[in-house]
């Protein structure tokens, strides 16, 4: 008789991993399927061209949640870390001028002083003040949130532990939070610093990913929300073995931890019976029982497609068929056959191709219509500079996010001629780090919204499984009524970026689905 | 300078909002002096004539949200209030067909299924949804909002109530709400709505005034305001006043006169006087001093504090505050005396939907382009716009036979690239009476008049800084206990005696009364 197992958990991206390890760890008899041959979902590191090699979702990792890394000892199971990145960040001024950002604050504005008077002090002064701010923001991440309007007990003591975190910022402070936390970055960045060559290399970082340009309300909230920790306004850092290193740590402690993992194994839907999820039907028919399913999948997937809007209430299917899923951004994948710029030691992060704020508006602008701006926002990262595994010995990857890029052109569908276009952006802003280097290029992948939707599942190319606007965050993630990561079914619950805390190579939402799943197994429920 | 009078409070500025603060206080017994720069009263809700025979509101063209509550505790109607009602709004479409709402419901029902049936059914129930949704808002607008950052029992004892209100709402209210306050307004009516017309003709309501276009997030909410009025319906709380916006400054400022307070005009306020961190009086333009117990600024928070008061009267963070509060003006106005009737194309045959709204907004993305000409300093290359033909419901307004047209245009940005000159009016008024003729033909050839207000224009005659008709962006960070800055958002100020009562508090712009009297109640200790 086939095995009945505790949970069963669809998708083995991070998250699933992160939620099942914990589980497991926790003595539930917990099976992850996962449909392709692969784990870590859009956090891969695969080939491209032959010899070279990319992280082909997202490039870099921002932060993990601490309890992931200590719970799960991901060190014992083999993560390592390359040296912190300085300058993590480098500008792209206007003028062609190369900025690095580096670490330490006061070098960092030194070299912001010379695209705007007074922001060597003024660059200082802002890391200082979203540090305050953050780590007050922060504690949201931690925290489940509560069951609005009308909170338990049970909540009490995480929201009185958030109100005197905003307490202890003191009465002016508490003002200013509750003002910036809506406010566009575009306004923030203005109101702190002087030239564009900062204002634009703000609002780019907050943006990755979002279907809004910098003049938009509510894109600032990344700024504190993502937050590193003390000074890294921005947090960049690249794991040994790229995304898989940090993939390969997350499956090996989720198997010591007892997990199984299947691979190949498409979930078709989730079956419900009397109400309540008892299992999941694979693409080949197989029926595998569980007590409880988890999911990785997006939310709306997860309710739309995997349960089906028969089984659900006509509101329900409405509030998730809402939930606003937009790919704005695509990965173009250079393999260049020589070095290809000199001064490499200032680009051993990510280097931000955005002039200004204008420009990223404008940008955003021409995505508003079906379009891709001449100039996009261009992100990339060049990690065979910093480790010899992504390509033969003397050559490099670049590896580039571009945007906007809508899901869908208004003007033509994603064909050879719009990925060249892509690509060519890219190559210029590499042109620009090293002349002659466009005459390097020897292979380019370019995946677009539907490419990503396609190779990662991420619901129309949106990176975070939902975009992170301020009426899709916090209690309002995925859907105001089931932000707590369980779903309008019982027994099944929801691990994905489309939870709160949001998205990111964190594992902060696959760590607070399973303690949901946990509470509820503990409440015998 | 010369003690020219003591009063028990003195108001700066006459328009709305004063002179209800005025009123208010003249009504509790206070002796109250009201005054104005400008000739005449009003602010920006004021009736010119500037061609003989032709009136205008020359600013603010209709009462949206006048509280009932003002217009019952000063007997409005007695003085000469009365709010015609705009019945319908049509939107001329570029391919010759129209897009009309009436005031009649299965007539628009029956429009709506003409575009898509979809529509129609989803329409009342967006209705019943925004209904309830006003009805839960509306004891927020009319309260002073507590500071959260205070621990205070009054403030602590607000939050408290505004809690119990939220949770008394339910979580399908709580979630809609909160929804309406942070999606755009494009975002929200797509999850309601298939027909471009209505989709873009609905969120146009939520540009109107902010530097915002109707894919930006935070102007969903302006949604509701419409439906605030229909709550209050029995007072005609949204409509066209008869005689002009202006009559209805008139009518404040004769309740305000009828309790005693003293109105002067032609004479503006140079400076607040404060003495030992207490305001003690205002100096006049003339030179003249008026001693008062109690000073009141109507003008916008960027007038209030740093030009009547010299910075050292106020903490730093208060002065940097008011400093990066946003007050981008983003509206011009333009008013047409007309020599008879437009013909729109549309509808030729009939003019009964001239007697409502008429608004260019064809589609979604028609206001977002045109909001992205302006984000970059141009004014709008195909303007929104929003029109209305006040002789259609008030025949005083324009000599017989003859009609005047009213226009509130986005968006034509203050901070214009090259500047507003004669030439850049020009150029502006222009492009609108094009923009509207490629829907009405004949529309050229009857205008005998045109008067254009740009922003510039707006701040310089009307005195709105940077020409901002709501005293400031009525965005998130600038609303309820943020307006106009944290922890000052109750109406006082850091000096004693000196209180706000402009749009620039909660709830912001547009006719409501609601700062002039909360202010009021606030320095009476009623509130």
């Amino acid at each position: 008789m086939a095995r009945h197992w505790d949970v069963v958990v669809i998708g083995g991206g991070h998250n699933g991993l992160v939620a099942g390890a914990y589980l497991a760890r926790r003595g539930l008899a917990t099976l992850i399927l996962e449909g392709r041959e692969t784990l870590g979902g859009a956090a891969v590191t695969r080939e491209f061209h032959p010899g070279f090699s990319v992280d082909a979702g997202p490039h870099s990792v921002g932060w993990v949640h601490p309890d992931v890394l200590t719970d799960l000892d991901l060190a014992a199971h083999g993560l390592t870390w390359m040296p912190a990145p300085d300058p993590p960040v480098t500008a792209l001024a206007g003028d062609g001028d190369l900025v690095p950002l580096w670490a330490d604050p006061a070098a960092a504005g030194a070299e912001l002083e010379r695209h705007g008077d007074g922001d060597a002090e003024r660059w200082q002064r802002f890391v200082a003040w979203v540090d305050t701010m953050a780590a007050v923001v922060r504690r949201l991440r931690d925290t489940p949130m509560p069951d609005l309007p009308d909170p338990a007990i049970a909540d009490v003591p995480s929201l009185v532990g958030l109100g005197l975190g905003w307490r202890g910022l003191g009465k002016h402070d508490m003002g200013e939070l509750l003002r910036v936390l809506p406010m566009p970055v575009a306004h923030v960045a203005e109101d702190w610093l002087t030239g564009d060559a900062a204002k634009g290399v703000v609002a780019a970082g907050v943006l990755v990913g979002i279907d809004q340009g910098p003049m938009a309300q509510g894109t600032a909230l990344p700024l504190f929300l993502n937050h590193g920790g003390p000074e890294a306004w921005r947090p960049v850092a690249f794991p040994v073995g790229g995304l898989r290193g940090l993939v390969d740590a997350l499956a090996s402690a989720a198997r010591a931890a007892g997990a199984e993992v299947r691979m190949g194994a498409g979930v078709e839907r989730v079956l419900v019976e009397a109400g309540r999820a008892t299992g999941v039907v694979l693409a080949d028919g197989e029926e595998i029982r569980a007590s409880r399913v988890v999911s990785n999948a997006d939310p709306r997937t997860t309710m739309l497609d995997l349960v089906g809007p028969a089984l659900l209430d006509p509101d329900v299917v409405r509030s998730f068929a809402h939930v606003r899923c937009r790919g704005v951004a695509a990965k173009v994948h250079l393999a260049l056959e020589r070095q290809p710029l000199a001064a490499s030691e200032r680009c051993s992060g990510l280097v931000v191709d955005a002039p200004s704020v204008a420009s990223l508006e404008r940008a955003h602008d021409a995505a508003k219509y079906g379009g891709v701006a001449d100039r996009p926002l261009v992100e990339l990262t060049i990690p065979s500079l910093r480790a010899g595994t992504y390509a033969p010995e003397g050559k490099h990857v670049v590896s580039a996010l571009v945007q906007w890029t809508p899901y869908a052109l208004r003007d033509a569908a994603w064909g050879d001629d719009a990925r060249d276009r892509l690509a060519a952006s890219v190559v210029e802003v590499v042109e620009r780090l090293a002349p002659g280097a466009a005459d390097a290029v020897v292979a380019t992948e370019v995946l677009a919204p539907p490419d990503l939707e396609r190779e990662f599942g991420l619901p129309h190319g949106d990176l975070y499984h939902g975009q992170p606007a301020l009426d899709q965050m916090f209690f309002m993630r995925p859907v105001g009524g089931w932000a707590r990561h369980r779903s309008p079914v019982p027994g099944l619950y929801f691990c994905s970026a489309g939870t709160h805390p949001g998205g990111g190579v964190t594992g902060a939402p696959g760590r607070l689905a399973s303690r949901a799943v946990l509470a509820d197994v503990g409440h015998g429920r | 300078m010369t003690a020219a009078g003591r009063y028990d409070a003195v108001v700066i500025g006459g328009g709305h909002n004063g002179l209800v603060a005025a009123a208010y206080l003249a009504r509790a017994g206070r002796r109250v002096r009201v005054v104005e720069q400008r000739a005449i009263l009003g602010g920006a809700a004021v009736t010119e004539e500037p061609y003989p025979g032709f009136k205008y509101s020359a600013c603010s063209y209709v009462v949206s949200l006048l509280r009932p509550e003002i217009i019952r505790d000063l007997d409005l109607p007695r003085h000469g209030l009365e709010i015609l009602p705009l019945e319908s709004t049509f939107t001329p479409l570029p391919d010759g067909d129209y897009l009309a709402r009436w005031g009649d419901h299965d007539r628009t029902r029956a429009e709506l299924a003409r575009h898509s049936r979809r529509d129609a059914d989803a329409y009342d129930e967006f209705g019943t949804l925004m209904y309830e949704l006003a009805v839960a808002v509306r004891p927020i607008l009319a309260m002073i909002p507590p500071d959260p950052t205070s621990l205070s029992l009054r403030d602590l004892g607000a939050l408290l109530k505004l809690g119990r209100h939220g949770r008394s709402l339910g979580a399908r209210k709580t979630f809609a709400l909160y929804k309406l306050m942070t999606m755009s307004a494009a975002d929200y009516l797509d999850e309601w709505f298939e027909t471009e017309a209505l989709k873009a003709t609905m969120s146009a309501s939520g540009i109107i005034g902010t530097f915002m276009g109707p894919r930006s997030p935070g102007t969903a909410y302006v949604l509701l305001h419409h439906y605030m009025g229909e709550i209050d319906g029995v007072f005609r709380a949204w409509g066209f006043q008869r005689g002009g916006t202006g009559a209805v400054s008139e009518a404040v400022a004769s309740a305000a006169r009828a309790h005693g307070a003293e109105i002067t005009t032609g004479t503006g306020v140079r400076q607040v006087l404060v003495r030992d961190g207490r305001a003690r009086g205002v100096v006049l333009d003339n030179g003249d001093e008026l001693l008062a117990d109690l000073v009141f600024s109507s003008l916008d928070p960027k007038r209030t504090f740093l030009r009547l008061l010299d910075a050292h009267h106020l903490p730093d963070d208060f002065v940097a505050a008011i400093r990066r509060f946003r007050i981008r003006g983003s509206s011009g106005k333009v008013n047409l005396a007309l020599a008879g009737l437009p013909t729109f194309t549309g509808l030729p045959e009939t003019t009964e939907h001239l007697r409502g709204a008429v608004s260019v907004s064809p589609t979604v993305e028609y206001l977002e382009r045109a909001y992205d000409d302006a984000k970059y300093g141009a004014f709008s290359r195909a303007p929104y716009m929003d029109g209305i033909l006040p002789s259609m419901i008030d025949p005083t307004m324009a000599p017989a036979g003859k009609h005047v047209m009213s226009l509130f245009v986005q968006y034509a940005p203050y901070d214009r690239i090259g500047g507003w000159d004669d030439a850049a009016r020009d150029a502006f008024g222009d492009t609108v009476v094009r923009t509207l003729a490629q829907y009405a033909p004949d529309l050229e050839d009857l205008i005998l008049h045109r008067q254009v207000w740009t922003p510039a224009d707006m701040e310089r005659e009307i005195g709105l800084t940077e020409g901002n008709i709501f005293h400031g962006e009525l965005t998130l960070s600038q609303l309820f206990f943020l307006r106009p800055a944290p922890a000052w958002a109750q109406y006082r100020t850091p000096i004693a005696n000196f209180y706000q009562c402009g749009s620039g508090t909660h709830p912001g712009g547009g006719i409501t009364g609601q700062p002039g009297r909360l202010a009021a109640l606030r320095a009476l200790g009623k509130a």
